[in-house]
């Protein structure tokens, strides 16, 4: 009987385990991959009134070398799409705020040539590394501003502050601080004529939209002025200023013409007007900030970090009507709620003032008294959402994931010999709030 | 098409208790050298990633050494015509296409590929469960991944390389697993009709091979050098090896036509 079995098993033996091996393949496939959206995306409030976040969208991404999770908070429940990459992706170094700045797919640096002006360096990522640089040097009528004291690597790095686009065409000012005199002006590239080379043959002339002086108009005057950045909001140019005490925005049409320009005073800075704070009253303030556009409402949010590691976000509306300023907002993070979170200058954040409430989402590292040897890339990470209304947190909640699952095989590690790689970690990217 | 089917089962049935013993072999070694592997494991053990313990466990190898014993056994089973019963003469006269006869070995050798396949991707979600399941015995979800095994299988540079994603990544898996079925068979024939070709293939083989694997497994060289990733790189390499395979298939059955292998 049995051979009888096995010999009628054997006519059809082939097509039957094909079957059976691709039933299997397709089945175990389908489990595995099927799981992509399976990770945890959860919304917690943690305070005040959730009803805040209703018509505010804070989406984002969680990605490592081998996958990315686009998520999107929609009132109270979560959407994700996740894509896995055909190759590993290598870490995504250039996101830091601060070291580049980033119009649309460029990420642009600004270098200071002493004999003919600026050299701007653009670069685009292919794969989450350099694919290829380009430069375009401009000449500067340099010698109508002057610099009193040696031009730090600060200073350099500041440089970039200065470069806004609008409708594609690039404009720049010399960030300065208030060691100079003399002229500054605002000026449109006018080319794009990038070069491969880092020494490109020809230079380019720029043409002038405005001027404006770095220092006193007149010997009685003793004003002192630095210059922060210049942002773009649509087609409104904003020159970010430091005047003696004040930090001021001047807005600007790309024709030059002057639209009008709001202060906020006073709002000290560490390295320009310390000497002007009453006492230790005020808050002193870093000069690297942060910008947040939002072109639709004509919005510009900066946010200031000051010596205790807190933000203040100044929010100012540029419309053709002129500059007004908006809102001004400390955020707390001296709050309760944070208390056992650190804020890092390299992770990610957004903020945006959306009908009359500023909205910050930001990435935080949970503070573990006895994680104080671990590397601070290694401290768990959360999504926190607060929301202010007039200087006052209203509401805070967390978009709960599952990345810290990642630190796992750091439980119990020696920090000494660690092997770490930044790339095999998910990391929160790509902040947004609409 | 009956005669296809006859011959298939009747070339198949001769690799298929060997196929299937070894597809229990590896099913058993993924769990076993996963079991053995985080044997140690404890609250205070330091938790490797599953893919990490994968690699280190040396499956890859084991899945490698299936291979080319599956391999072995078809030239094995090729070869067995030609002793004894000298059976080939039997094959070669029976009145079918020479053709289907060569068709239908072949597909026996991808069939027991793609067993040996089914059988490496059961191994690794059952030593994955099985890791998982030890880990939540006394982890009270410290130690716990969610959605750990779709992690740990797009993770693991093995298991992308063998269930890859992306065209050009599917495409190259998938050519080089049917150049190396034809390539195999062709070599046999070569040897028993004693025509060069077969070995001279082996570099035309092995080159683009090497290239795809070392370009999948190490994204990361630098942009521009020889086996950098780049699909379009990968998909001419894959036809390079389909091309390679139509050209093994095609001489292949050449020679069975002229009778050269007897």
């Amino acid at each position: 009987m049995k051979r009888l079995r096995w010999s009628t098993l054997k006519r059809h033996i082939a097509l039957t385990l094909t079957i059976v091996a691709a039933v299997l393949i397709i089945a175990a496939l389908v489990l595995v991959r099927g799981a992509k959206e399976h990770g945890t995306y959860e919304i917690a409030h943690l305070y005040g009134d959730p009803s805040v976040m209703e018509g505010i969208t804070v989406s984002g991404a969680t990605q490592d070398e081998n996958h990315r999770t686009s998520f999107a908070w929609l009132d109270d429940h979560v959407e994700t799409k996740t894509e896995v990459f055909a190759k590993p992706q290598q870490n995504w170094t250039y996101h830091y705020r601060g070291m580049y700045e980033r119009i649309n797919d460029y990420y642009y640096t600004v270098h200071l040539n002493s004999y003919k002006g600026l050299k701007i360096e653009r670069n685009s990522l292919h794969h989450n590394r350099w694919e290829h640089s380009e430069y375009i040097e401009m000449e500067l009528p340099i010698a109508r501003l002057f610099y009193k004291e040696s031009y730090s690597s600060d200073d350099m790095r500041r440089l970039s502050y200065g470069l806004a686009e609008v409708e594609g065409e690039l404009y720049i000012t010399l960030v300065t601080t208030t060691g100079y005199e003399g002229v500054n002006w605002i000026f449109k590239l006018n080319s794009d004529q990038w070069s491969k080379s880092m020494f490109p043959f020809e230079s380019v002339k720029p043409t002038p939209i405005m001027s404006y002086r770095s220092d006193s108009n007149d010997i009685e005057d003793t004003t002192q002025t630095a210059v922060l950045g210049l942002e773009a909001v649509g087609d409104i140019l904003a020159l970010i200023l430091v005047r003696d005490d004040k930090l001021v925005i001047e807005g600007y049409h790309t024709d030059g013409k002057k639209l009008g320009e709001t202060a906020i005073v006073p709002f000290i800075f560490e390295e320009f007007n310390d000497e002007l704070a009453d006492g230790d009253n005020y808050a002193r303030y870093g000069v690297g900030y942060e910008a947040y556009h939002d072109a639709e409402n004509g919005m510009l949010t900066l946010s200031f970090l000051n010596q205790q590691s807190q933000r203040t976000a100044v929010t100012v509306q540029c419309t053709e009507d002129g500059i007004k300023l908006i809102d001004v907002t400390e955020l707390k993070k001296v709050d309760k709620l944070l208390r056992g979170y650190s804020e890092s200058l390299y992770d990610e954040r957004f903020i945006a003032f959306k009908a009359g409430k500023l909205y910050e989402a930001g990435v935080y590292r949970e503070i573990n008294q006895s994680d104080n040897n671990v590397w601070y890339r290694l401290l768990p990470i959360r999504l926190l959402v607060h929301v202010y209304e007039r200087g006052e947190l209203v509401y805070a909640g967390e978009l709960m994931t599952d990345v810290n699952d990642d630190l796992v095989r750091m439980k119990n590690q020696s920090t000494q010999n660690l092997n770490y790689s930044d790339a095999e970690y998910r990391n929160l990217f790509d902040l947004h709030i609409d | 098409m009956r005669q296809f089917y006859r011959l298939m089962n009747a070339q198949f049935s001769e690799l298929v208790i060997s196929v299937l013993s070894l597809c229990v072999t590896l099913i058993a070694a993924s769990w076993l050298l996963v079991l053995y592997k985080i044997k140690d494991y404890n609250q205070y053990a330091v938790h490797e990633r599953f893919e990490d313990i994968y690699a280190t466990s040396g499956l890859p190898i084991v899945f490698l050494i299936c291979v080319l014993a599956v391999i072995a056994l078809f030239v094995k089973s090729f070869y067995s015509s030609y002793w004894g019963s000298k059976s080939i003469y039997t094959l070669m006269t029976l009145p079918v296409k020479r053709e289907l006869v060569y068709l239908s070995k072949l597909c026996s050798f991808a069939i027991s590929m793609l067993m040996l396949l089914c059988a490496q991707l059961l191994g690794f979600i059952l030593a994955y469960n099985y890791m998982a399941f030890k880990i939540a015995s006394y982890s009270n979800g410290e130690f716990e991944v969610t959605n750990g095994l779709f992690l740990a299988f797009i993770r693991s540079d093995f298991m992308r390389l063998l269930w890859p994603y992306g065209f050009a990544n599917v495409l190259s898996t998938v050519s080089i697993f049917i150049v190396i079925i034809t390539w195999v068979y062709h070599l046999v024939l070569c040897e028993r009709s004693q025509r060069r070709l077969g070995a001279i293939l082996i570099t035309a083989v092995f080159w683009p091979i090497y290239l795809v694997v070392t370009m999948r497994l190490d994204a990361f060289n630098s942009y521009g050098a020889f086996n950098s990733y780049d699909s379009s790189k990968v998909i001419l390499y894959s036809a390079i090896l389909l091309v390679i395979s139509v050209i093994c298939v095609w001489h292949s059955i050449v020679l069975l036509r002229k009778g050269a292998t007897t």
